[in-house]
């Protein structure tokens, strides 16, 4: 259940809350992973050659909708952990080049929900979030979405382009407040019990 | 070689990176892709002494198969510990009614998931 700000001006709209913590989820997992800055870059709306996509559903009572996460290659391959980054094959056309790349774009994309799952929670919505699938192919286009928000991000670095889609259908567009005792552990936490 | 290691986890890649950590370390570590086939190794394997175990996986999830384990009542001493994107104060609570000893938020530090899982092991064993 939402958690509502009291008054008109105080408190995010929920639409704001969703698209900065898709926005800032991305950029801070890229960041984290790649170990080096990523910049936003709104000077072209798809990736051209070679492309690897992760995309991953998510609803609740509130919020539903899809993130796209559409990678170059090299993106993909630089934001992969250093011990499987060493270990991956040279031969582009080797199946388990192939395997491990697919597979990464995958748990990118579900990391980055999961990021964005965590912060949502805190001020009520708790969504529910599907596998992910991956694939690629080039030239990829994405849209034609009927959701009632679409949340746009494309970042780079020296090593890659990333363009993401959130596509967001949102009923009602309140301002919300976070709920201090819905504050999630955040990534790279550990709690042993 | 170290003690037996179950990583249950629907990637791949993240499979092959706790693999490659506890290895390090000197655990010995098998793998199952969800809590179906985690399930089915654990209940093949008398010596497994500690899971590792994502949330969110296809078929049966993580904290199904935690409330299986601990349902199964064969399990009452074997640690498990969440690595997950997941981070819900409600998901936290309902593992640890389940029995879960740990919850980690990916992505991991290796060294920081080694250092739990000797110090879980290691207070098991005290008990």
């Amino acid at each position: 259940m939402l958690s509502l700000s009291s008054n008109q001006d105080s408190g995010s709209l929920l639409s704001a809350l969703v698209r900065d913590a898709f926005a800032d989820g991305t950029r801070g997992l890229f960041e984290q992973a790649t170990d080096l800055p990523v910049a936003e870059d709104a000077t072209a709306l798809a990736l051209t050659g070679p492309t690897w996509a992760g995309v991953i559903g998510f609803t609740s009572s509130e919020v539903r909708g899809s993130l796209v996460v559409n990678m170059n290659e090299h993106m993909v391959i630089n934001s992969l952990p250093d011990e499987i980054r060493a270990r991956l094959s040279a031969d582009g056309e080797d199946p388990a080049f192939h395997r491990t790349l697919n597979d990464w774009c995958g748990e990118i994309v579900n990391q980055i929900v999961g990021r964005a799952k965590n912060r949502i929670s805190g001020y009520g919505p708790l969504l529910t979030m599907s596998s992910p699938i991956a694939l690629r192919a080039s030239g990829m286009v994405w849209g034609g979405s009927s959701a009632t928000h679409e949340f746009r991000q494309r970042l780079q670095h020296a090593e890659g382009q990333l363009l993401s889609i959130a596509s967001v259908t949102i009923e009602r567009d309140l301002r919300v407040e976070e709920i201090s005792a819905n504050a999630a552990a955040s990534e790279g936490e550990m709690m042993l019990f | 070689m170290g003690q037996k290691i179950l990583v249950v986890d629907d990637s791949e890649t993240v499979r092959q990176q706790v693999e490659y950590a506890l290895t390090q370390a000197e655990f010995e570590v098998i793998h199952a892709e969800d809590g179906v086939v985690g399930w089915e190794k654990l209940t093949g394997n008398d010596d497994i002494g500690l899971v590792i175990c994502d949330v969110n996986m296809p078929r049966m999830n993580g904290l199904e198969l935690v409330e299986k384990i601990k349902e199964s009542g064969q399990y009452d001493n074997l640690p498990i510990v969440m690595l997950t994107t997941e981070g819900s104060p409600q998901l936290i609570q309902r593992a640890k009614k389940a029995g879960a000893k740990g919850w980690v938020v990916k992505p991991f530090k290796a060294d920081l998931l080694v250092k739990a899982t000797v110090k879980i092991l290691a207070k098991t064993k005290a008990a």
